[in-house]
């Protein structure tokens, strides 16, 4: 005890300096967001490391749950292919280019993943040299998981769609409503559909599907299953509770998602940018 | 006669005052302000205790930084140097390290200007690495560093003669 605390007394001045260089450091961040963006690309590179081995260490245990639920997303994927296939051999369409064409995909693993507090961040293990870059959509194998936030060169930070900040335009799969999805805090697999006018019939179990609106996400992706409705206090709109499918608590393997005409939407509807 | 303490304080609060209303002001070249304020650390007693002093620079950065509004620059490379001063002390003075008012007087004048020198490119060059946060600007950052440094090198050794000679 009377050597460390010999030893603090013998170091006192350097002790000193580093906590009040820290604190100005902490202040440079809160100071302006130019330095907080650099610090925190800086500590996304430094926690990305830290993390990156524990997660593949991980990942071993998790194999057999992983290949199982691998072999039923291909089987998914399949059902889809040949669906598709049938419709367009029905429509003889097969020159019309679809719109998933426009998107293409990165896989990564999520190396961290946050889901109790108001602003989630995920950190998955590619980085801009990995051709990831800010803004790019995340999909998991059973729906949205967020979107690209930072990137420093080999991780990526990824707003998780548990993040009060993000509003993602979501319609009903039945109809062309149009609302916008958000979460509230409280429960990780429980998210709020607004803006949806009370004229639309509404019913449990309804299902709610990405609307193509936003440029981040392909239309009509499965996001979940209406489990609660009710009028806003002002009246005229619903606000709906929906269950999410995809498990947000539990996250492996993810894909970054760019729409090749993103930048052509985003000219259009912000011309003056 | 008024203790140091209070006379530094005083000294300081001007300085700082003079430095955010006016020497930050001057943008020669468009981008060049002298850091007069560094006298302030250049000038301090070589004798008194380092902890007090690591406050002091601490303190001093922060508020023009407060005033000035800038990211953080002015803490921490107040709080840099104001760590460092000890080793310059030793390597541009040498043995008169010692001395508690070498900056007026007992040392030879190309040590007290290498001293000065030192101070103001060590803390010029942190204040610009801070400022722009970024080694993609790192040739600008040394174009500010050696443009301010040799600005504010003219004025304080300006301001020492004026100082000394009334002493």
């Amino acid at each position: 005890m009377q050597w460390i605390l010999n030893a603090i007394l013998r170091n006192k001045n350097f002790i000193l300096f580093l906590l009040l260089l820290i604190l100005g450091l902490f202040f440079s961040g809160t100071q302006s967001g130019y330095h907080q963006s650099k610090i925190s690309q800086a500590s996304l590179a430094v926690s990305g490391t830290i993390f990156s081995p524990f997660n593949q260490m991980r990942g071993y245990f998790g194999l057999n749950d992983l290949n199982i639920e691998l072999i039923q997303e291909n089987n998914h994927l399949k059902k889809q292919l040949i669906e598709q296939n049938k419709i367009l051999k029905e429509t003889q369409l097969e020159n019309k280019p679809s719109p998933l064409d426009a998107f293409s995909s990165v896989p990564a693993h999520v190396i961290r993943n946050s889901f109790t507090k108001a602003k989630n961040i995920i950190l998955i293990d590619k980085g801009s040299t990995d051709s990831i870059h800010p803004d790019m959509g995340v999909v998991g194998p059973k729906g949205i998981i967020g979107i690209v936030n930072q990137t420093s060169k080999n991780f990526a930070s990824v707003l998780s769609i548990l993040n009060q900040d993000l509003k993602i335009n979501a319609r009903f799969k039945s109809s062309n409503v149009f609302g916008s999805l958000s979460w509230r805090g409280n429960s990780p697999n429980k998210m709020l559909l607004s803006d949806i006018s009370v004229i639309n019939p509404v019913q449990i179990g309804d299902t709610i599907v990405t609307g193509g609106m936003s440029s981040y996400f392909p239309e009509g992706i499965l996001l979940g299953f209406v489990t609660d409705f009710e009028q806003t206090e002002k009246g005229g709109y619903y606000e709906i509770e929906v269950e999410l499918v995809n498990n947000m608590t539990d996250l492996s393997h993810v894909y970054a998602i760019s729409n090749k005409n993103k930048t052509e939407i985003e000219a259009l509807i912000n011309p003056e940018k | 006669m008024i203790p140091y303490f209070t006379r530094f304080f005083l000294y300081s609060a001007l300085l700082i005052l003079l430095q955010s209303l006016i020497f930050d002001q001057i943008n020669l070249f468009g981008f060049s302000n002298p850091m007069v304020y560094v006298l302030l650390f250049i000038t301090y007693r070589f004798n008194l205790d380092q902890f007090n002093f690591i406050l002091i620079g601490f303190a001093v950065g922060l508020t023009l930084d407060l005033l000035t509004q800038t990211a953080g620059g002015h803490t921490i490379a107040s709080l840099s140097i104001v760590f460092l001063r000890p080793v310059i002390i030793r390597f541009a003075l040498g043995s008169n390290y010692d001395i508690p008012n070498a900056i007026y007087t007992g040392v030879r004048w190309p040590n007290r200007m290498l001293y000065i020198l030192l101070m103001l490119l060590i803390h010029q060059l942190i204040f610009s690495l801070i400022a722009f946060f970024s080694l993609a600007h790192f040739w600008t950052v040394i174009q500010y560093t050696i443009v301010n440094t040799i600005f504010s090198f003219i004025l304080i050794v300006a301001i020492l003669n004026l100082m000394s000679s009334q002493k």
